[in-house]
C-alpha cells in the first residue's frame, strides 16, 4: 500500500525520526560526498552557472528552475562538466521555497500537526545543493533537503554522471554512466516525472492527488539505480539501467523515516529513447519511456510480490527565438499495469491486477526571460480498487484531474542581471482548480468534502544561491 | 538600340550579381549582432580572453586547436584543420556534424546568411581587421 501512495514516505512523517537525527545523518551524507568529491579532484568547481559564467537562461527557460533549455539538457548530458576553467569555485549551492497557502475549504483536520485548517505560511524546503564539475568526464548534481512542512531532513535527488565524447563511425556519440535514486531523475528534460510541471507546489495539499504510478515517486530516494546512456549524432537520446532498494539502515540514514522501508525492489529495468532535435532558436523531443520492477514489501525471500510495469510516451516543443519571447509545451502520459500478489494475499488489495494512467500537459510563455505564465492540466485514473485505495478515496478510484495556472516573475536570470550568478529568484503566483480529487468530484472522503473544496491559491517566493 | 538596350541589360544583370556576392560574402555590422545572441555566451571576440570556449580573435587563418591556453577537445586538435571563411561557415552550419568529438554543444546556424554574416565579422577580428568598435558591439554585456 505505501508504495502506491505518492510521497506516502513522506519525511518526516514518522514521529520517531527528530529532527536532529535526520539532520546528523544528512550532515554526514554531505560530509561524505564533499570528502569523495575533494579527494578526486582538487579543482572541482561550484554551482552551474559560476562554474560556466553562463546566466541561467543559457540553460534554463525563464531564467531560473529545472525548465530546460537543449542547451541545458546537454550540459546534462555532458555530465554538468562544461566550466570556463577560470580557477576554483565551491561547488555548492542553496536554496529555499517559501508560500503562503489557501484552499478554497478549511481542511479538517489541518493538513500537518503544525498547520491551521487555512491559510498557512510555511517555509516548504531549504535545501543544500553540491553540484559541480568534478573531473573532465565527471560531474554531479545532489541535493539535501530539509522539509519545513514535514519538519524533516532527508538525502534528495542525487545524478552523478560520466560521460565521454565518442566519434563511432564518424559520428558524434557521448558515452556515459549515471547513477541515481530517483527513477527518472537523469532524465534529461521535463517531460519525465522527477523534473515535469508544477516545478514547485504547496505540501499542504495532494498536488495531483494521493494515487500516483511508480515512476511518479513510489521509489523516490529509496533506492539507488545505475545506468548507462548515449547520446548519439546530437539527437537521439538512448538510457537502460536498473535499481535496488537501500537497506532500511540506509534508508532511515538518508532520513527516509523508521517504518517506511519501500521493500526489496527485484529485476527492476529502467529504459529511455528520446529524440531531441534542436534547431537553435526551437526545438523538440518526442519519446518512449520504460520502468519494470517488482518488490517484496517484507523482504521475505520466496515470498508474494508486487509487479509493476510502467510505460511512458511524451513530446515536448521549446520556442526560443532570440529571447524575448519562449515558449514551451510538454506532454507526457504513462500507463502502469499492476500486479498486487502480496497485497492480495495480505489484504491490501481486492484485486490482483490494476491499472493506472497519468497525463501531464503544460504549455508557458516567458517574456523577455523575465515574465512567464504556465497552463498545465493533469489526470491520473485508474481501475477502482476499494482496499488498494481505502487510505484515501471513499469510492475506491484513483481519479484526480485539475487545472494549474502560474504566472511568476524572475527578476535576475539574466546576462545583465543584478549580482549574477549569486541572486537568483522567482516570485509566483498559482493556482489549482480540481475536477476529480481521489476518486469523485464530489463527497470524495465519505466526509462530504468536494474536490473543489482543494482549489488551491499558492502565493510563493523561490530563491537561490 | 538594340545594342543600347541589351548593355543596359547586362549592366542590370552585373549589379544584381555583384549585390549577390556582396550579400554572399556576409555583412560584419549583421554579423557582429547574430554573433552576440548566439557565441559571446562561450566566445569572447577579444585576445587572450577564454570563456567556455577560446578567444575568437584572429580566428580566421588559425590553426585549430591551438590556442596554448585553452583545452581543446582532441577531436578538435586532431582535426588538423585551419580555420579559412568556408570551413567556418561549414563548421557553422553543424559543429558536431563537421567535426565528431568537438565540445562545442551549439547546435549550429541553420542560416546560410547568418553563417556568412557571422564569418566576415569574425574575419574583421584581427589586427589587421582593426574592428575593435565591432567586436565590442559584440561582446556580451556591452
Amino acid at each position: 500500500m505505501q508504495a502506491i501512495m505518492k510521497d506516502g514516505k513522506s519525511m518526516g512523517s514518522d514521529t520517531q525520526t527528530g529532527v536532529s537525527r535526520g539532520l546528523k545523518s544528512v550532515l554526514f551524507s554531505f560530509a561524505l560526498l564533499c570528502t569523495m568529491l575533494w579527494a578526486n579532484e582538487a579543482s572541482a568547481v561550484p554551482s552551474y552557472a559560476r562554474q560556466t559564467g553562463y546566466a541561467c537562461v543559457k540553460c534554463h527557460v525563464g531564467g531560473f528552475g529545472p525548465q530546460l533549455t537543449p542547451y541545458g539538457i546537454k550540459f546534462k548530458i555532458n555530465a554538468y562538466t562544461e566550466s570556463d576553467h577560470k580557477g576554483f569555485k565551491l561547488p555548492v549551492a542553496a536554496m529555499i521555497m517559501a508560500g503562503f497557502t489557501h484552499t478554497e475549504t478549511d481542511q479538517s483536520p489541518p493538513p500537518t500537526p503544525h498547520s491551521n485548517a487555512n491559510d498557512n505560511f510555511d517555509i516548504n524546503q531549504i535545501s543544500g545543493f553540491l553540484a559541480g564539475r568534478v573531473t573532465d568526464d565527471l560531474g554531479i548534481f545532489s541535493q539535501v533537503t530539509y522539509d519545513g512542512v514535514g519538519k524533516g531532513t532527508a538525502i534528495d535527488n542525487v545524478d552523478i554522471r560520466l560521460a565521454h565524447d565518442f566519434v563511432i563511425a564518424k559520428t558524434d556519440a557521448i558515452l556515459g554512466i549515471d547513477v541515481n535514486n530517483n527513477p527518472s531523475v537523469s532524465d534529461p528534460g521535463n517531460t519525465q516525472p522527477a523534473w515535469y510541471f508544477p516545478f514547485i507546489g504547496t505540501a499542504l495539499v495532494s498536488g495531483t492527488g494521493d494515487a500516483a504510478t511508480q515512476l511518479n515517486g513510489g521509489l523516490s530516494t529509496a533506492v539507488t539505480g545505475v545506468s548507462g546512456y548515449a547520446f548519439v549524432d546530437d539527437s537521439i537520446y538512448a538510457e537502460v539501467g536498473t535499481y535496488r532498494a537501500l537497506s532500511p539502515a540506509m534508508q532511515i540514514k538518508f532520513g527516509e523515516g523508521a517504518g517506511n522501508d519501500i521493500g526489496k525492489v527485484d529485476d527492476a529495468i529502467y529504459w529511455r529513447l528520446n529524440y531531441i532535435k534542436d534547431m537553435n532558436t526551437q526545438a523538440f523531443s518526442a519519446g518512449l519511456l520504460g520502468f519494470n520492477f517488482s518488490i517484496n514489501p517484507d523482504r521475505t525471500e520466496g515470498g508474494p510480490i508486487n509487479r509493476y510495469r510502467d510505460i511512458g510516451l511524451d513530446a515536448s516543443y521549446l520556442y526560443l527565438g532570440n529571447g524575448l519571447h519562449n515558449l514551451t509545451a510538454y506532454a507526457s502520459y504513462i500507463r502502469e499495469d499492476q500486479t498486487h500478489t502480496f497485497d492480495l494475499a495480505n489484504g491490501g488489495a481486492d484485486n490482483l491486477n490494476d491499472r493506472l494512467y497519468e497525463f501531464r500537459f503544460n504549455a508557458s510563455y516567458y517574456y523577455a526571460q523575465t515574465y512567464g505564465v504556465t497552463v498545465g492540466r493533469f489526470s491520473t485514473h485508474g481501475t477502482r480498487d476499494a482496499t488498494l485505495y481505502s487510505g484515501f478515496s471513499a469510492n475506491g478510484s484513483p481519479d484526480t484531474a485539475g487545472t494549474v495556472f502560474q504566472i511568476d516573475w524572475t527578476p535576475w536570470g539574466r546576462e545583465k542581471s543584478w549580482a549574477r550568478p549569486f541572486a537568483n529568484a522567482r516570485l509566483g503566483l498559482q493556482y489549482t482548480i480540481y475536477d476529480k480529487f481521489d476518486g469523485a468530484s464530489s463527497n470524495y472522503d465519505g466526509n462530504g468534502r468536494n474536490a473543489s473544496d482543494n482549489n488551491t491559491l499558492f502565493l510563493f517566493l523561490w530563491a537561490a544561491i | 538600340m538594340r545594342w543600347l538596350a541589351l548593355s543596359r541589360t547586362c549592366v542590370l544583370v552585373l549589379i544584381s550579381v555583384t549585390a549577390c556576392s556582396a550579400q554572399a560574402a556576409g555583412d560584419a555590422a549583421r554579423g557582429a549582432d547574430i554573433f552576440k545572441q548566439n557565441c559571446s555566451m562561450c566566445h569572447c571576440p577579444e585576445p587572450g580572453q577564454n570563456l567556455v570556449g577560446p578567444s575568437l580573435f584572429s580566428v580566421v587563418g588559425r590553426a585549430a586547436g591551438s590556442l596554448g591556453d585553452f583545452s581543446y577537445s582532441s577531436a578538435l586538435k586532431g582535426s588538423g584543420i585551419t580555420w579559412t571563411t568556408d570551413r567556418l561557415k561549414a563548421y557553422l552550419k553543424a559543429p558536431r556534424k563537421y567535426i565528431p568529438g568537438v565540445k562545442m554543444m551549439f547546435p549550429g546556424l541553420t542560416d546560410e546568411q547568418d553563417r556568412d554574416h557571422v564569418v566576415a565579422f569574425l574575419a574583421t577580428l584581427s589586427k589587421a581587421g582593426g574592428s575593435s568598435a565591432t567586436a565590442q558591439q559584440a561582446k556580451s554585456g556591452e
